[in-house]
């Protein structure tokens, strides 16, 4: 197999990719139908809007697709309102496995960089889960290892299809990944992980995740 | 079609921004949309980025052109509008 040497916009880009990743469905529920019902939600808002623009309403109030589309938008996101908020609940529930999965991540990546073996969990992270009140509940540590592994091990899938894809030798890619990181895997870690804190959504979450970083890898 | 000179400033600014936001989004290589109702998150790629680019700048002309206040112009701007919103509709589901 052929493998050529990577500029610095590719080894950035490949970097992007890795992350850009879309290692797990936790927090977006059915994605079908949550588009459809966002998009009706936006195409109804937009119609409302434009209605509104001066010049543009007696147009619009002539043109029957638009009065067409504009009501079915409006009403489809009414009857669907519901359902939407049901799938909000969710996701918003999952949240916390959303943001233990972003970890796993950062960790899987790093100890497939340096050769190391795949991290089963982040024990510190476990730890404090199980000693607050959420985490009295029996279900909950099996449900967060459970989207460990999962995570961990689409995120070593990607990473061998990236291999493919690009033609690359697994070396040339752990030794970017580890220069990267100047080659501490905390600093790697740390970097994947501040790459993803955009990813994370609300105030709060985003101050838990930031507090989290004093957590490094591989604890 | 008579506009005060409110509306016409209205207008004009939304041309502007929407000619930002197409700058703006040209030059991004993925963007995440965040659905309102569902909060859902949707990655989209640079062809979305592309076909969004250009309803913004379909609708910055838009804007343009009503700010012109002709009224020959009224029906291009009505057209203008749908281009913008199938780009968009196009852009979000590919």
């Amino acid at each position: 197999m052929a493998s050529s040497k990577l500029s610095e916009n590719e080894k950035k880009q490949l970097v992007k990719e890795i992350l850009g990743n879309d290692y797990n469905k936790i927090g977006n529920n059915w994605p079908i139908f949550s588009k459809v019902l966002d998009y009706s939600g936006k195409a109804s808002d937009t119609l409302t809007i434009a209605e509104l623009i001066p010049g543009l309403s007696s147009f619009l109030a002539g043109n029957a697709t638009i009065s067409i589309v504009g009501s079915t938008a409006g009403v489809l996101s009414i009857f669907l309102m519901p359902v939407g908020h049901l799938i909000s609940v969710i996701n918003a529930w999952q949240e916390g496995h959303r943001i233990y999965s972003y970890r796993s991540i950062a960790y899987t990546i790093t100890a497939w960089a340096f050769n190391r073996p795949r991290p089963v969990n982040s024990n510190r992270i476990i730890s404090n889960i199980r000693n607050s009140t959420y985490g009295q509940n029996k279900r909950v540590i099996p449900e967060y290892k459970d989207v460990w592994r999962k995570t961990s091990l689409s995120v070593i899938q990607s990473l061998d299809k990236l291999l493919l894809e690009k033609r690359m030798k697994k070396s040339h890619l752990q030794f970017i990944l580890q220069a990267l990181g100047d080659g501490s895997p905390q600093q790697l870690c740390m970097l994947l992980m501040r790459g993803m804190e955009d990813r994370v959504d609300g105030f709060a979450h985003k101050l838990v995740w930031k507090k989290n970083y004093t957590i490094a890898y591989p604890h | 079609m008579h506009q005060s000179l409110l509306e016409r400033i209205f207008l004009t600014v939304c041309s502007v921004i929407f000619i930002a936001l197409g700058v703006y989004l040209l030059q991004q290589e993925t963007i995440t949309l965040h659905g309102r109702i569902t909060m859902n998150r949707y990655p989209i790629e640079y062809s979305g980025i592309i076909l969004f680019s250009s309803a913004s700048f379909t609708a910055a002309l838009m804007f343009g052109l009503l700010a012109t206040n002709k009224s020959r112009f009224k029906n291009i701007s009505g057209n203008l509008f749908i281009v913008s919103f199938i780009l968009f509709t196009i852009g979000y589901f590919i």
